[in-house]
């Protein structure tokens, strides 16, 4: 652990939903790591995500992403540096177009709106068409919709992606190609969960939660 | 003026009998809202006679600070009332609420009674009382539905909220969907009670006052404002509310607090 780890948790102690999910939980994430955390539905995954967000108030430990302390007062610009895609997303928008330029409606991200070229190159390496924007919400899958948030968050271009299942409705093929792209061409820091082997394969490091959570 | 026709009591007794049809309807098709009717029959009518009572004194005396008062009781009881048909937790939500209704109202009083009406007396009891009293009744309405909507949804589609956060957006940015969505749910029936206005409904104030011996003319005029002042009340007093309300419902990091919603109208 150095003192530029993108995230830092130390000693977390977590208690989620009436029972102990985390115990003296301890990780890192250095930067440009690619970070993933597995183990069995019901040990916390998404949990972990959302407490990294500052979604989830924890008992005790400490953790610091970007290397500021996780509190009020830093939640802001934390938050500001990160592109988040959650596993299942239910926006109120009509189509596919709206949904990938709604993180770029937000002040913080308008500079970095992407040009047409741009995001039909990403969209095609995530096996997409371009069409695909055209489309209302209601015509594409869920796993479709995911990727295209991925796409999405990849042109943010923020220090920290975080994405939770990202693979968990996608075929193998398209699994090979968003390794390649959130893996390869990107250069920040991705902390994901997953328990597809090609994705932990590729990661850089894996954090197993079934030795970790004190499921009782 | 002309006198309204007064009801003698067998009369409005004899209207009361048409109770009866909702009641053989309602036991009919067993749908169990034969008590709940008669119930608020009940109460309508011991809650219209104990105003009746307060509206006599009311009118007799019409002093500004008895009249306040009762402007006063009425915003307290308006904003108890919301709170609980809403579900929302008194500890958040009532500070809130009082403000938003005392400063809207008073505005809107003020802009109706002093500047259009241009009444001498403000606190005028036979302007004063009523007219605040409808624009509190609207403002119950919508503040039911705005605030019901927002919080509701804000606790249902928690990862919608948080994907806007997580993704860079301040806490204004987050909440505007919500707060969007809330005013789409709170004043669409409004505008379109407006839009169909003397087409197909004949509202309350203006019949009354044509009742009472008003021209046609002069009661159209006030429920143009009337309209245009629920309007404006309503729509100021469910903004305000949740504005001021978001000051103490999110924690630091922009979660919303537990037990903000009560309990019975979670999952």
């Amino acid at each position: 652990m150095g003192m530029s780890d993108t995230i830092e948790i130390n000693d977390l102690s977590l208690h989620f939903d009436g029972k102990w999910l985390y115990d003296g939980f301890s990780m890192h994430v250095g930067k440009g790591e690619k970070v993933t955390l597995a183990g069995e539905s019901g040990t916390g995954k998404t949990t972990l995500v959302h407490l990294v967000l500052g979604f989830i108030p924890f008992v005790s430990g400490s953790v610091k992403v970007l290397d500021r302390p996780l509190h009020c007062e830093n939640i802001e610009y934390i938050r500001s540096q990160i592109a988040f895609v959650p596993q299942e997303l239910h926006l109120p928008l009509q189509t596919a177009r709206e949904l990938f330029y709604m993180p770029f409606s937000f002040r913080q991200n308008r500079q970095h709106r992407p040009g047409r070229p741009t995001v039909e190159r990403t969209l095609d390496a995530l096996g997409l068409p371009a069409a695909i924007l055209e489309k209302n919400l209601d015509e594409i899958s869920g796993g479709q919709k995911q990727r295209i948030a991925i796409a999405s968050a990849l042109l943010l271009d923020k220090p920290l992606m975080i994405l939770d299942e990202p693979t968990a409705s996608l075929d193998s093929k398209s699994i090979g190609r968003l390794v390649s792209l959130v893996f390869g061409e990107n250069g920040g820091s991705v902390l994901s969960t997953s328990h597809n082997q090609s994705w932990t394969d590729h990661s850089d490091r894996i954090y197993n939660l079934d030795e970790h959570a004190t499921n009782t | 003026m002309q006198q309204t026709l007064d009801i003698g009591y067998l009369n409005l007794f004899i209207g009361y009998l048409l109770i009866l049809v909702p009641v053989a309807i309602f036991y009919h098709f067993k749908t169990g809202l034969v008590k709940d009717s008669l119930i608020a029959v009940g109460r309508m009518t011991l809650q219209l006679f104990v105003v009746g009572l307060y509206l006599e004194v009311l009118f007799e005396y019409n002093n500004p600070w008895i009249n306040a008062l009762w402007w006063i009781a009425m915003v307290l009881i308006a904003a108890f009332t919301i709170i609980r048909r809403a579900y929302l937790a008194r500890r958040f939500f009532i500070i809130p609420l009082i403000t938003s209704l005392v400063v809207s109202l008073a505005l809107i009083d003020a802009y109706f009674i002093g500047l259009i009406i241009e009444l001498d007396y403000f606190f005028d009891a036979r302007y004063f009382i009523p007219i605040s009293g409808i624009l509190l009744g609207n403002c119950l309405k919508t503040n039911v539905l705005g605030l019901n909507t927002f919080y509701q949804k804000l606790h249902h589609e928690k990862i919608r909220y948080r994907y806007y956060l997580a993704n860079g957006a301040s806490r204004s940015e987050a909440l505007r969907p919500f707060m969007r969505e809330a005013l789409k749910t709170a004043f669409n029936p409004l505008i379109a009670s407006i839009t169909v206005i003397g087409l197909i409904s004949l509202p309350g104030m203006m019949t009354g006052q044509i009742l009472g011996g008003s021209s046609p003319e002069v009661a159209i005029k006030y429920q143009v404002m009337l309209m245009l002042t629920i309007f404006v009340a309503t729509l100021l007093s469910v903004v305000l509310t949740i504005t001021l309300a978001n000051r103490l419902v999110f924690d630091g990091l922009g979660n919303m607090k537990k037990g903000v919603l009560k309990n019975n109208h979670m999952g």
